[in-house]
Formats: structure tokens, C-alpha cells, sequence
């Protein structure tokens, strides 16, 4: 890719690619620029887009103007051929009063800025100038930024799935050890020697969840963990949880009572992890509520949502710390209790509101420092049409490659998959499938019918699918021609699977009588 | 007397087992490597076989998959022993033919019943 983009001093001309076809507009833009006072402009003029393609392959360029009127350009394609060439040159577009829309659409599109030829001067010209070149650059800084952080995330999760591996092994001699000598391997132990091998045995155990938890987390958060979707009657799933804790809670003492609603409706999640949740809550009420406290599960129905509160008669959170024991390894501080202080509540409330995240629901706590609390979550019951049958998918690829990885890959994520490699087989399929599809991977160059022609077909469909188009030219004229009927994803190739899957998992099937959803690019 | 083959690299893991299957009767013999797992399981005809799945030469999910799909040797339940606890590794354990799938650390009573489990289950 050529085109770089020149970050201008003040002493150095500011080289301009000016690609204007009309005579006089251009002449009025020389003299203009030639105007400026303590700035000096380079201008390299050209007539048509394609020379102005040649003049970016060969020289580096601060900015583009572009004018949106030359003769043979149609509409935006100027643009997105510039762009194409050199993405890292902001470019500027020259508009007359009559197209003013097309020119703001061009900014939707990338272009840094528009100006109206005939409101133009000197002044207003070289400042659009300036903040297009300063505002590209910021925005490329922070794409360069963003991509790194990302690379950087995914190090962190490989790295903290690698360290947990590693922890494991030597705690699995720590305990393997320990149990032999508890269970009399090598003799008889005295009352401080079982003591303490107990107290190992149980630290160990303590690390260990640690660790789980941190490689869960982890997981959790970098969005590799799938949540599985069932269809749950979380009051009975609750009541069960509830009864396995009930030995827990009355070791302190504590009265651990539930209020579940009749009649609840079933939700979609999955179970494991809900479970999760409310263990981890009834868990750490259990922890922070004196002998002889009480602990009441509420599970209803409110409005479009079950909402579950752990109530409990504990020390209380104040409230500056309600938001902040939901992140990791927060501890609460407790006056009265200081040997609770020690056993901080670790990384099981992130857990928890990762995991409600995941289901689209929410969690806080609401409490009063000495008071109790009440840890609230809500899942959305709308959650379950989203589940309620797999996503009907159409991929049309006429590379058999990519084809069967895309099948193969989608179908082991759950997906009904159909593929087609040919254009005019794919709007055949369309046209014939009956439950409708939910969502289209195309390919843009097919044989049979162009993807422009599928695109088309499905815009005109009751209920148009999501599109997300794969294609090795994500700059290309055919794609700005199937965008100009509605938003597009689009997936550059080489793409990896995991990002497909990604995708997918983000698009909930329409229930039939529904109306359209319109997904933004 | 029941035996067990323990398949297992680390020499403390695997000194560490063998006590404790000792100390509940168990007639133990080991390997370091999941390499020659297949020869040993047809001579000395273990009951079970434990093995760790990350081994250097032959890993445990090959040996077991070679043990598996052995008509003399496929019997013999296996369990799988790991510090990998991803989704994905259970699976391939179990697509390896694993009977049991223990994830690393684990209390020396989960292995014991798990492994009583499937003696009892043999019968």
C-alpha cells in the first residue's frame, strides 16, 4: 500500500492532491491556496480518479480534495477508490450546493470533510485542510492503538491460560501429598501435625479455586467461553441450588429461606453458570452474615425479566464500594470482623456479572453499610426467542474451501447451515427455503449471479436476512454497489473462523412475524 | 488384588500416586511415558490404567486412543489425569476414548471412587 500519509510542519509545503476536472472551480481553488499567508501549499492537480490512483502510488500526499462532480465518476466510487489506494491520506471532499447530501454521505464513508465550492475562501479552506490532516492522523493513531491493545488482550488471556496450566501441576502434589499423609501413608500423626496438613490440604484447596477462578474469568471475559442455551425453569433450578447450601448456611446458623414465585416463565441460559451465580451469592452472604443472621432468595417476575435477590442480615456494603466489589479481587473491609477482611471475595462477583452479562441481564447491590444487602440480578426473559431454534444460515462462497471451512466451522457452533457456491443457486435457495434465513456470508465474485444481485434479492425479502459479505477486496466498487441498499458486514479475507463464529453468535433469528431487524455496518 | 498401570512424567505426581493407590490395596505399576502403554497393558494386563495426558513422547490422549481401539487391550478402562481443564481438551480426552476425564489438582478420594467406580462397573 502506498500513500502515506505526511505529517506537515509548519516550515514544509502541505502537498495536496487535488483531483478537479472543472476548469474555473480549479482555478478559484489555486488562487485561493496561493492566498494563504504563513502556509504554503504543494499542489498536484489532476483531472480524472484514476490519475489521481497513479499520482498516490507514486508520491506521498498530506491530503485529497476531491471533487464530487467529475465527469465519469459515479457518485461516491471516486472516494472509495482513493481510499482503496491510499487509506492513510485523509481526503477532503469539493462539493457544489446541489449535492451537498452525497458529500455528507461521503463523510459516513470515510472522507475527512466536505466544503461547498461556491461558500469557499482562503481561510475556511486551509483550516478544513488543517484539521482533516490532524484529525486523520489522530484517528489513525488510535486504530494503530486499538489494534495493539487487542493483540495485547488476547496475549493476556493466552498467558493467563498457560500460567493456570502451570500452577496446577506442583498443587497437585501439594495435595496428592498431603491426603497421603492425613490418610497414614507413612505412620501415625499427632493432633498439630493433622492440624496442619489439614490447614495445607484446605489452602491448597483455597488456591486452587483461585486459579479456576482467574482462568474462568479470563475465559469469561475475553469472550471464548460459550454459554450454553437451555431452556431453564430457574426457579427449580434454584430451589435445588439452594438445597445444597442449606448444610453450609446452617453451620453458622444462619436461616437460609427462599421465596420463589409460582408460575415463572422458562427462560433460555444455561444452567451451570446461573447456578454458578447464585452460589457464589448465597456463598459470600454466608461468609458476611453473623451467627444467627438470616438469608432470604427472592426469585420473581418483573415486567420482561426474572429477578433473583439474595437478601441478606450482614455487615453491608457502603455505598462506595457497591460498584467496586464487582471487580476483580476486590475485598470488603468489615470493622467488626477483622479476620473476615483477610478472605477477600476474590474474583466470584466479576465472575457473576460476567456471566449475567452474558445473558444479557443485569447485577448490582443495594445496602446500607451495617444493614444487610441485597444482591439483585435480572435476566431478560425476551432472551429465549433468541434461542428458541438455531440460527438459519446461508453461506455462498464458490471457493469449495472456503465453503466447507465456513460449513463446517458454523455447524460445529450450533448453526443450521446451508451452502451454495453458485450466484444463481444461492437466490434459487433463498427463494425456497422455508423458515427463511437468518443470516448470508457472501462472496461478492461468484459464477451464476453477481453478490450484488443476491444482496438485492434479500433486501427485497419480507424478512431480509443479515448480510455480512466476505471478500478479498473490502474496498471494491461492487461492494459500495451492494452497500447502497443497506448496512453491510463485511469480513476481509483472510478471516479467521473464530471471528465468524463471533459474528453469528451476534445475530438473534427474527421470530417469522417479527419485523425486519436492520443491523448497522 | 486389583492392578493399575499409572502412566504419569512427573516423577512427584507419580511417586505421590503410587502411595496412595498402594495404600488402599492396589497393585501398582508405572510408566513415564504414554510410549510402550499399549505393550505393557497386553503382558502385565492391568485392571485400569491412570495416565496423564500431557507426556512428552506420546501423549495420553494417543496412547489411549491406541489402547481403544486395540481389540485386546480395549477393555481396560482408562482414566485421563490433567492440568488442562478447557471444554475443548475433555472433549478430545473423550473422543480419545477415555472412560474418565479428572482434572488436576484433585483430592485423592475423587480418583479412589472414580476409580472404583469403573472397577465396579467392569464386573
Amino acid at each position: 500500500m502506498t500513500g502515506k500519509a505526511l505529517s506537515p510542519s509548519e516550515t514544509q509545503p502541505i502537498h495536496v492532491l487535488l483531483i478537479e476536472d472543472n476548469a474555473k472551480d480549479l482555478l478559484t481553488l489555486r488562487m485561493m491556496l496561493a492566498d494563504v499567508k504563513g502556509v504554503s501549499f504543494d499542489i498536484t492537480v489532476v483531472g480524472g480518479v484514476d490519475q489521481g490512483v497513479a499520482a498516490l502510488g507514486g508520491t506521498n500526499f498530506n491530503v485529497v480534495l476531491l471533487s464530487l462532480a467529475l465527469r465519469g465518476t459515479r457518485g461516491l466510487d471516486g472516494l472509495l477508490q482513493i481510499q482503496s489506494q491510499a487509506p492513510k491520506v485523509p481526503v477532503v471532499i469539493l462539493t457544489g450546493l446541489e449535492d451537498q447530501a452525497m458529500a455528507f454521505d461521503a463523510v459516513k464513508k470515510g472522507a475527512q470533510d466536505y466544503v461547498v465550492k461556491g461558500k469557499l475562501d482562503a481561510n475556511l479552506l486551509t483550516r478544513v485542510i488543517h484539521y482533516a490532516i490532524e484529525r486523520h492522523r489522530v484517528m489513525e493513531e488510535m486504530r494503530e492503538k486499538n489494534q495493539e491493545l487487542e493483540r495485547l488482550n488476547s496475549l493476556k488471556s493466552e498467558f493467563v491460560s498457560t500460567v493456570s496450566h502451570e500452577l496446577r501441576t506442583p498443587l497437585t502434589v501439594v495435595l496428592s501429598a498431603t491426603n497421603n499423609l492425613l490418610d497414614g501413608a507413612f505412620g501415625a500423626l499427632n493432633d498439630p501435625q493433622r492440624k496442619w496438613l489439614k490447614k495445607i490440604s484446605q489452602h491448597s484447596l483455597r488456591l486452587h479455586g483461585m486459579i479456576s477462578d482467574i482462568l474462568d474469568l479470563s475465559k469469561l471475559q475475553s469472550g471464548k467461553t460459550e454459554m450454553r442455551r437451555e431452556q431453564l425453569d430457574i426457579g427449580k433450578l434454584f430451589k435445588a441450588g439452594l438445597a445444597n447450601m442449606a448444610m453450609l448456611a446452617k453451620e453458622k446458623k444462619i436461616r437460609l429461606t427462599h421465596n420463589v414465585s409460582n408460575d415463572l416463565p422458562l427462560i433460555w441460559g444455561d444452567s451451570g453458570r446461573l447456578d454458578q451465580v447464585l452460589t457464589n451469592l448465597v456463598t459470600n452472604a454466608i461468609k458476611f452474615t453473623p451467627e444467627e443472621g438470616r438469608i432470604e432468595v427472592t426469585v420473581e417476575k418483573e415486567e420482561e425479566h426474572i429477578a433473583v435477590t439474595v437478601a441478606d442480615t450482614g455487615v453491608g456494603i457502603a455505598p462506595d464500594q457497591q460498584e467496586e466489589i464487582f471487580n476483580r479481587f476486590h475485598q470488603i473491609r468489615s470493622q467488626d470482623k477483622p479476620e473476615s477482611s483477610t478472605q477477600g471475595i476474590g474474583l466470584g462477583l466479576a465472575i457473576c456479572r460476567e456471566i449475567v452479562i452474558q445473558h444479557r441481564g443485569h447485577i448490582w447491590v443495594e445496602s446500607e453499610a451495617g444493614q444487610g444487602s441485597r444482591f439483585k440480578f435480572q435476566i431478560p426473559i425476551e432472551a429465549r426467542s433468541a434461542a428458541e431454534r438455531p440460527l438459519n444460515i446461508l453461506v455462498v462462497d464458490d471457493d469449495e474451501e472456503i465453503c466447507e471451512l465456513l460449513t463446517m466451522t458454523l455447524t460445529q457452533a450450533g448453526f443450521h447451515v446451508t451452502a451454495s457456491k453458485n450466484g444463481k443457486h444461492a437466490i434459487q435457495v433463498i427463494q425456497e427455503n422455508e423458515r427463511g434465513f437468518d443470516l448470508v456470508f457472501l462472496d461478492l465474485m461468484l459464477p451464476g449471479a453477481s453478490g450484488v444481485e443476491i444482496i438485492r434479492h434479500i433486501r427485497r425479502l419480507k424478512r431480509p436476512a443479515e448480510i455480512v459479505v466476505i471478500t478479498a477486496y473490502p474496498n471494491s466498487e461492487m461492494l459500495f454497489e451492494g452497500m447502497t441498499t443497506g448496512p453491510l458486514t463485511i469480513i476481509a479475507k483472510p478471516f479467521n473462523t473464530e471471528s465468524i463464529v463471533e459474528l453469528a453468535r451476534k445475530i438473534k433469528p427474527a421470530p417469522p412475524a417479527a419485523k425486519p431487524q436492520k443491523k448497522a455496518a | 488384588m486389583k492392578k493399575i498401570l499409572l502412566v504419569e512424567d512427573d516423577p512427584d505426581i507419580l511417586e505421590s500416586l503410587k502411595i496412595t493407590l498402594t495404600l488402599k490395596g492396589y497393585q501398582v505399576s508405572t510408566l513415564t511415558d504414554g510410549q510402550g502403554v499399549c505393550e505393557k497393558v497386553r503382558t502385565s494386563r492391568p485392571d485400569l490404567v491412570v495416565m496423564d495426558v500431557m507426556m512428552p513422547a506420546v501423549d495420553g490422549y494417543q496412547a489411549c486412543q491406541a489402547l481403544k481401539s486395540d481389540e485386546r487391550t480395549k477393555m481396560v478402562p482408562v482414566i485421563l489425569l490433567s492440568a488442562r481443564t478447557q471444554k475443548t481438551e475433555v472433549e478430545m480426552g473423550f473422543s480419545a476414548g477415555a472412560d474418565r476425564y479428572l482434572s488436576k489438582p484433585f483430592m485423592n478420594d475423587d480418583l479412589l471412587d472414580t476409580i472404583q467406580s469403573l472397577l465396579s462397573k467392569k464386573k
